[in-house]
């Protein structure tokens, strides 16, 4: 009977785990690139179908730091060749010059309001990512503290990406 | 467009099926109180035995039917050999307050062959093929900076290994690509205690696992690695112990696991409990998980996060299965709002053997966000 109850114990503790949530509602979390790739960015973008390296949907491969942080910020695309006029990274594809250049990264820095990446979390006029489990606020607020800070690679860069 | 198409597409295959088979649920509430009781699998998943067959058929589904392999038309395989496969067909509704507002899709959802061979000495060897979902075409261009093997294949095995096993249940030892055993193994990935435990959608990864299995308790011990050529799944290296020990005249089950991985910018400590326990009476399988994980950043300090889950699994009619599960994770135990709460509802109704008809609603909200819903209808069919 002992035993019995014990393991009842064991049981409800269990459960209890699941709906008690802890902690003062600051966040001491910092707002670093490294912190934000390996907390945030890998767990819930750099999934196996999505933004991982064998997948990698967009081009955009989140599976760690240095990866991440060029699709964010460096990521080169594909362009249609619009002056006929380029001749570095080019090529035909089905009749239709293209050519690779970098375009508007997906952070701003300083500036996180225009931040493509935080349209997207937030879904404002744009396709909610992640797709499948939005992103708490406070996780989005610590990004935007990130673009805010300059969206820097490494705390002691001088140069904006 | 082209986006909404992606997203669609991204959620499904975010959505995918896990191995199939994999049912805990009637652990314990079918009489059955092993997993390799069904299974050829000493933790479980993948091909059923001769008796997993017979159970299927027999005892689980609502019209009973021939579980054996093609419902036991054709020739009888040779007792060295057992196929399998896997056939699932989906419906489903994802609505994350997209500004264009939910969206639908229906899809195959998976497509699978597995075999398992008997060889001398106790051995086995056993594995899956399938296709991949992918969003991206393979021709399609994408930036020349970035590491994509994109074209490496489509065509996988989620599951290969050769096991050690001379009785069941008994020891064992188990080598090749697979899930660890940890924890209460849900077969949805979805949840968080998978998700983000290192347990999601094509996450198996290679594994030495050895292991101790008795009639009430269970001992597994796994080293494993990353898939380090195809670059497909987890990231982690480390090590997992798993233990769990029947309880209330073999009515349930409480356990503890562990695992140490390292994986790229964050070193992770988890430790945790399970808990099952069938009550005859309300023919009720309740089940619960709770893990702390203990997070280390390269250069970036550390954190405490809590990722539970608990549920209970109802049997109102035979062949049917109706599962309530709630869902907590809290990144940093530091930050209140840096949380997901999720509820889920799952119907499955297994109508003749072989057969499956299945219905997720799923509701997510993250601390401060807006709500998810998702439902997942899908069809499946094993051969």
């Amino acid at each position: 009977m002992r035993a019995r109850a014990r393991h009842i114990g064991l049981l409800a503790a269990a459960i209890a785990a699941v709906a008690v949530g802890c902690g003062d509602g600051a966040d001491p979390r910092p707002a670093s690139w490294s912190y934000l790739s390996a907390a945030i960015l890998q767990p819930s973008c750099a999934t196996a179908s999505c933004h991982s390296p064998g997948a990698a949907v967009a081009g955009l491969d989140f599976s760690d730091a240095e990866r991440g942080y060029l699709s964010l910020t460096r990521l080169w695309v594909w362009v249609v060749d619009p002056t006929g006029e380029l001749t570095e990274n080019c090529r035909v594809i089905e009749g239709v010059r293209v050519c690779q250049r970098t375009v508007r990264p997906l952070v701003n820095p300083y500036n996180p309001a225009q931040s493509r990446l935080i349209h997207m979390l937030r879904a404002e006029g744009s396709p909610r990512m992640p797709p499948d489990r939005p992103l708490p606020e406070a996780d989005i607020l610590l990004i935007e503290r990130w673009i805010l800070d300059g969206a820097r690679e490494h705390p002691d860069d001088a140069e904006d990406p | 467009m082209m986006a909404r198409a992606a997203a669609i597409a991204l959620v499904w295959l975010l959505y995918a099926a896990a191995p199939a088979h994999a049912y805990p649920h009637w652990q314990f509430s079918s009489g059955t109180n092993r997993c390799s009781s069904c299974h050829y699998a000493p933790s479980g998943g993948g091909l059923l035995s001769d008796y997993g067959r017979y159970q299927a058929g027999d005892e689980l589904s609502s019209f009973g039917g021939d579980g054996a392999l093609l419902h036991g038309v054709g020739p009888t395989l040779p007792g060295w050999l057992d196929l399998g496969g896997d056939l699932r067909g989906a419906l489903i509704v994802n609505d994350v307050q997209d500004p264009d507002g939910a969206h639908a899709a229906v899809f195959p959802m998976q497509a699978e062959l597995a075999a398992r061979l008997a060889l001398p000495g106790s051995l086995s060897i056993a594995g899956t093929v399938g296709l991949r979902g992918q969003v991206r075409r393979a021709d399609e261009l994408v930036p020349d900076q970035n590491f994509q093997p994109v074209d490496a294949s489509q065509l996988i095995s989620r599951e290969h290994f050769v096991t050690w096993q001379p009785e069941s249940p008994g020891p064992y030892v188990k080598l090749g690509r697979f899930y660890a055993p940890f924890g209460l193994r849900l077969p949805e990935h979805v949840f968080y205690v998978r998700r983000d435990l290192g347990f999601n959608f094509m996450e198996e990864s290679y594994n030495l696992s050895v292991g101790w299995h008795s009639d009430r308790t269970e001992l597994d011990v796994t080293a494993f690695m990353p898939d380090e050529l195809r670059h497909m799944g987890g990231t982690e290296w480390g090590g997992a112990v798993s233990y769990q020990r029947h309880i209330v005249d073999d009515r349930g089950a409480v356990g503890g696991q562990a695992k140490l991985a390292s994986g790229v910018g964050v070193t992770r400590a988890i430790g945790g409990a399970i808990a099952k326990l069938y009550l005859p009476a309300a023919r009720a399988l309740v089940v619960a998980e709770a893990d702390l994980v203990w997070n280390r950043f390269d250069g970036a300090g550390a954190t405490l996060q809590l990722v539970s889950i608990a549920g209970v699994s109802l049997f109102p009619l035979r062949g049917t299965v109706l599962s309530l599960y709630g869902e907590h994770e809290q990144t940093d135990l530091r930050v209140s709002n840096a949380r997901w709460e999720a509820g889920s509802v799952e119907l499955s109704w297994f109508p003749v053997a072989h057969v499956e008809l299945q219905a997720l609603g799923r509701l997510q909200l993250p601390a401060g966000g807006d709500l998810a819903r998702t439902l997942l209808v899908q069809l499946h069919y094993y051969l």
